[in-house]
This record gives C-alpha cells, structure tokens and sequence, in this order.
C-alpha cells in the first residue's frame, strides 16, 4: 500500500486538518511517520473524513492506514484526557458518553434501529424521529439493549474494547437488519450485519410506503457528512437531496464545500474540541453564506459538533422530514 | 437503465458522454475518484478539428480561459520546474511536427502555484531524454518487451533521478529504477488549479448537455450482455445498458465477464501497468471490442485498449472517435 503513493501530495492538499493545527498531513502519517516520528500524538488530529483517499490518484486506504498505525501506537497511560474519559464510559455504561438513556416504546420487532451512541443519551428526540419514520414505513423497528459500535474505539486505536463492543452487539442483534442514523456506525457495523443508514431507507421505501411531505417554506442547506458520503457511498447524498426534492416549497440552497469535515470524527471532537470547534465554525459560516436559515446533517455526531458552533439552526435531515411526514 | 454508460469522469469520458448527450442519448458516467485531469497542467492535444469545434466553445462557456492558436502552445507560466520541462517539450514538438496543443492557463492575478504534470497525449521531456515519450508510448513502453528495451538505452544516460510522465505505474516504474540503477519518479503532483479547472469546466459541460455524471461511484465490473456492476461506498448495484464505452485510466477490477456463468477468469481483467497488461481482447480502430467468446457488441474501448494495453491512459481523441461511430450506428 505505501509503495503504491508516487508521492503527489493530492492528499495533504484537500486535508482540511493540515493547515489548522499541528497535524503532519495525512501521508505524513500514513507514509511516512511510521519509519520517522513513530508513535506520535499528532496523529490524533485526524478526523477519519476519507478526503485524502478520494483525492488520491493511487487508491491509497489512507484512512485504514492511520488507524492501523493508532492501533500500533496504542497505549491507554498517554491516551488523551478526552479518550480516557471515553474509554471509561464504555468500560461502566457500553457507551461512549454517558447520559439518560432513552426508553424507546417496543421491546420486540422486525428490524432493530441502532441509535448510536449519541442518540441514546443525547439527541434523544432525533432517535425516537428515527423510530416513527421506521413505524411509518412500517419496518416494524425496536431497540434492543445495544453497546457502542465500536468505531470511535477503533478510531483511537482501541482494538480490543472495539472488537468487544463488536461481539456484544452480535449476540443481541443476531441476524436482524439493522437501521442507523449516524453513518459511523452504518460503515462499522457492516461488517457483522445486514445494515443500512436510515437516509438509504426512507429513500428506498418511501414510494412503497406511499408517504408525502407537507409544504414547507423554509431555506436550507446541507452539510455532507464524511462518513455518509466517502464510506456508506455518494448514493446516500443523492437519496438526501431527492428526498429534499420530494418537500414541496423547500428551497435547497447549494453551500460552498459541502463535503469538507465538520471537525467532529476520528475521536477529534473529544480530544481536541478546540479544533473540532474552528471547523465547525467555519463550516457553518460557508452553511449561513448560502442563504440559509437551516443546516441539515444525516449524522447525531456532526449536528452534535455543528450545534456547539452554534449561530445558525443545525438539525439532523432524517428528524427534519419525519417532522414534515403528514 | 441508460442508452450508454461511459466509464471514466477524466477528460476522455466527459468528452465521450458530452458527445453522446449532445446528440439526445441517454448517457451515465460514472467516476470513481480523483481523475488525472485534474491533476494535469491542463495541456490538451486536440488534433481533431471535430473535437476542437466541440470542446472549446463549450469549455469557454463554462468560464475557463485558454490561449493557444493551434498551432503553438502559449503559456503564462514560466517559472516552475514543471513547466520548463513542457517548454522542452515544446521545442521539441516542433521538430516532431506534433505541435497541436492546447493550454488552459490560470485565472489571472491569482499567485501562480505551478506543480503541474501532464495528461493526455502531451509530451514530457527532459534534457536528459534522449527521445520524447508520450504518457501512452512511456506505458506502452514499459509492458511490451522491445518498447522497454527501448526505454532503458534511452534513458541509460539519463542521471541518478529521472522524472517521467505520470503513468501511476507502481511497480512497473519501481522495476525502471531497479534496471537503470537510479531513482525514477513519476511527475505526479497535488491537483494543480489549472488542472482542477479543466475538469470542473469539463464536467459542468457534460452537465449541461444533460449527461447524468455519477461521482464516486466505481464500476467494478461489466458483463457482456450489458449491465455494469458499481460500487457506492458499501452498496452494490448494477446499470443496464444499450452500450458501454470503457474511458478508465485505471482499471474495472471484475474485467468483463459473460452475465450468470460463473468464469475462473473474466475475459478481461483490466489492470494498470503494474499489473496484467494483456487484456486477451482485440480491438479495431472504432473501439470495438472482441474477445475469446467472440465479439461483445455493447462494448467500446477508448484509448489504449486498441494497442492492446488495457487501462493505462484514456485518449481524449480516442473517446470521442468511438462516441462518433456509436452515433453513427444509431
């Protein structure tokens, strides 16, 4: 894989880390950091976006590489206070961040939502808006007693805590399909299950289920998250905007750099807020700069970053039109 | 379903689809990533008055600016080590009569960044070269026996670093080195403005002439019959199509395989010039391909494929010859 860079530099160029902090850039990383720095804490500052693999010309896995050589560099003493305090929470709770946990209304069913993380314990009303668009399009959803995915684990190299998270899962779902509606978890769980983010769903079935948006006058934009558009695929965006399409009266405005990271993945936002911060900042900046009043992100991890910026009304798009289902 | 699926969003592919969508087919391209358009100087050879009258209109139209009479190429950048090696080139081009080249310059008043490589049929040379390869006669070189016999004596005398053009050639290129005893590195660099100027241009043209451009999505693999089987991050689908025309510098890692029969090895395994060069298909100057089973109708080749070099680089003038005769046949 490292024989196959030719040195170009495409990657370093579209990072939208590089210039921001101390971050070496991602072939730096990849390439070269293993023969030259080791084990360095800069490598922390990446976000997992994929921008640098999909500009590559060679098809480099650049992200993978980072994150193999988090992984080899593992080491819980010199963690950051951020990781550790993630690390705890998984050990008591099986999540990443610790909060009430939300009763969802069904023990059993056919298809097993997975709120995340994040959709258990923060943005509550987003993952019941999850739950009443698989009961509208009748999927007959429940949410069983579920652990992290494990990607924010395998972000910040922890394989073993990840690969468990990945086992307890496992014997909860089964078989079942699954719906996410945070693309991390979508591109983590894809590995052991039948899974599909809630965007491909709505997408897929709302004809079937003959589903119809109320007019809305509102003005928005949306933000592409990383991990719905470089991992679960660019079909996932053209779902979004189709579905945005179906909204009679919405007016969709185009921002500028809709793919750039919101700042929030690769285990950034809890080690390094502030940098996560300036880039949600600017990102909502380029969101206002469009003309307008709302951003939309098919992601909990980005609205949760995105909103911290605040200045602008951030909402996560599956919440967004369940809001708008008659 | 789609009356042509081209595979390949570089310039050989828009100019293919945008051919074909101008004249009411229903056209999909589909790309995979970053192509070496934009990461090229942004020098086209247009040799074909056809493709001229075509093309640069409807670039102008999409706001990019280009200077060169067809005769000569005029260039704004004088600076850069990249772009010395083109004004090389173009004083040798004049002496090998190959001097129809365009160039889409930068905007003007913005600081001039010029880490520039070449696409297309655009020569690079350097003083150190003892003859001009193009970036199709360098891949050609390194896959066929006497071609690279050829390519070590003349770069015998070349140095202890010889730069050559981007040909993503992996280790075909790391083989050169070994052979010639020195470092060979391919002239491939961030994606220039220029370049990224040439292919936004080019695909908002196809855009506009109604071609459904598809992004990030990569065909995996084409069955003869018709369906091309594409990836989307982690979901797998297929494309039903009237016809196929292959426009990739790199490669379709299912190669073509006859629908529903399981074969050990599909008849065409496309690689890049690291890999398998010999796709085992023939191909005639239409772009029409036929392999063992005979000949596979839906499908049409651009660029190298008709050497017998699968996927090494699409020639713009190829795609839009083989997007002419589709149209010609109906």
């Amino acid at each position: 894989m490292t024989h196959d860079c030719h040195r170009c530099g495409s990657c370093s160029e579209v990072c939208p880390v590089i210039g921001r902090s101390r971050f070496p850039g991602p072939r730096a990383v990849a390439i070269d950091l293993p023969r030259s720095i080791g084990g360095d804490e800069r490598m922390m500052l990446c976000t997992s976006c994929g921008a640098c693999e999909e500009a590559c010309p060679s098809g480099v896995p650049i992200v993978e590489m980072v994150l193999k050589e988090r992984q080899r560099a593992f080491d819980p003493e010199t963690l950051a206070e951020g990781h550790k305090r993630m690390q705890r929470n998984i050990d008591l709770h099986g999540r990443t961040v610790v909060g009430d946990a939300h009763r969802f209304p069904r023990a059993g069913g056919r298809t097993v939502l997975f709120p995340g993380c994040i959709g258990s314990t923060r943005l509550h009303e987003e993952a019941m808006a999850a739950f009443g668009l698989l009961e509208m399009l009748g999927l007959d959803p429940f949410v069983p007693e579920l652990s992290c995915c494990g990607a924010p684990l395998e972000k910040i190299g922890d394989i073993g805590r990840a690969e468990a998270m990945g086992r307890r899962n496992e014997g909860i779902i089964g078989r079942a399909n699954v719906v996410t509606s945070c693309p991390g978890c979508t591109e983590q769980l894809s590995a052991r299950f039948e899974v599909r983010h809630i965007v491909e769903v709505l997408h897929d079935e709302i004809g079937r289920a003959a589903l119809r948006f109320r007019a809305s006058d509102a003005k928005v934009t949306m933000h592409h998250p990383c991990h719905l558009a470089r991992r679960v695929g660019r079909h996932a965006i053209d779902n979004s905007y189709d579905l945005l399409g179906m909204v009679p009266g919405l007016k969709v405005m185009e921002m500028d750099s809709p793919d750039t990271c919101c700042g929030g993945g690769g285990g950034v936002m809890s080690a390094h807020p502030g940098l996560a911060g300036t880039m949600a900042k600017d990102k909502l900046s380029d969101a206002r700069n469009s003309g307008a009043d709302v951003l939309l992100a098919a992601c909990p991890f980005c609205v949760l970053n995105l909103r911290k910026a605040g200045g602008m009304s951030v909402q996560d798009l599956p919440t967004f039109l369940y809001r708008l289902l008659d | 379903m789609a009356e042509v699926v081209v595979i390949g969003n570089g310039a050989a592919g828009l100019v293919a689809a945008s051919r074909l969508a101008s004249r009411g087919k229903r056209v999909a391209l589909l790309g995979k990533g970053t192509p070496a358009t934009a990461l090229s100087t942004s020098c086209l050879d247009i040799g074909d008055p056809s493709l001229r009258a075509f093309l640069l209109p409807r670039l102008e139209r999409q706001g990019l600016r280009y200077v060169g009479d067809g005769l000569r190429l005029i260039t704004d950048i004088g600076s850069s080590f990249s772009c010395l090696l083109a004004q090389e080139w173009m004083a040798r081009a004049d002496g090998m009569q190959r001097p129809e080249m365009v160039r889409f310059p930068m905007l003007q008043g913005r600081a001039l960044v010029d880490r520039s490589t070449v696409t297309g049929e655009v020569v690079v040379g350097s003083k150190y070269f003892d003859r001009c390869f193009t970036l199709s006669s360098l891949a050609r070189a390194l896959v066929s026996e006497d071609g690279y016999v050829e390519l070590l004596h003349a770069l015998s005398k070349a140095g202890d670093e010889i730069l050559v053009p981007p040909v993503l050639g992996g280790k075909a290129i790391r083989r050169l080195g070994a052979d010639l005893g020195a470092t060979v590195a391919e002239t491939v660099t961030p994606m220039s403005a220029q370049g990224r100027r040439l292919h936004a241009a080019m695909l908002k043209m196809a855009c506009a002439e109604g071609v459904e451009v598809l992004d990030g999505r990569e065909a995996i693999g084409i069955s003869m019959e018709g369906r091309v089987s594409v990836r989307s991050g982690m979901r797998l689908s297929g494309i039903e199509a009237g016809s196929i025309i292959i426009a990739t510098g790199g490669l379709v890692t299912m190669g073509i395989v006859p629908e529903g029969r399981k074969v050990e090895f599909p008849l065409a395994r496309l690689r890049t010039a690291g890999g398998v060069p010999d796709s085992g298909l023939l191909c005639d100057e239409d772009g029409a391909v036929s392999g063992e089973d005979g000949t596979l109708p839906r499908i049409r080749a651009a660029g190298e494929v008709k050497h017998g070099v699968w996927g090494l680089s699409a020639s713009m003038e190829d795609a839009w010859r083989v997007a002419g005769r589709l149209l010609e046949e109906g």
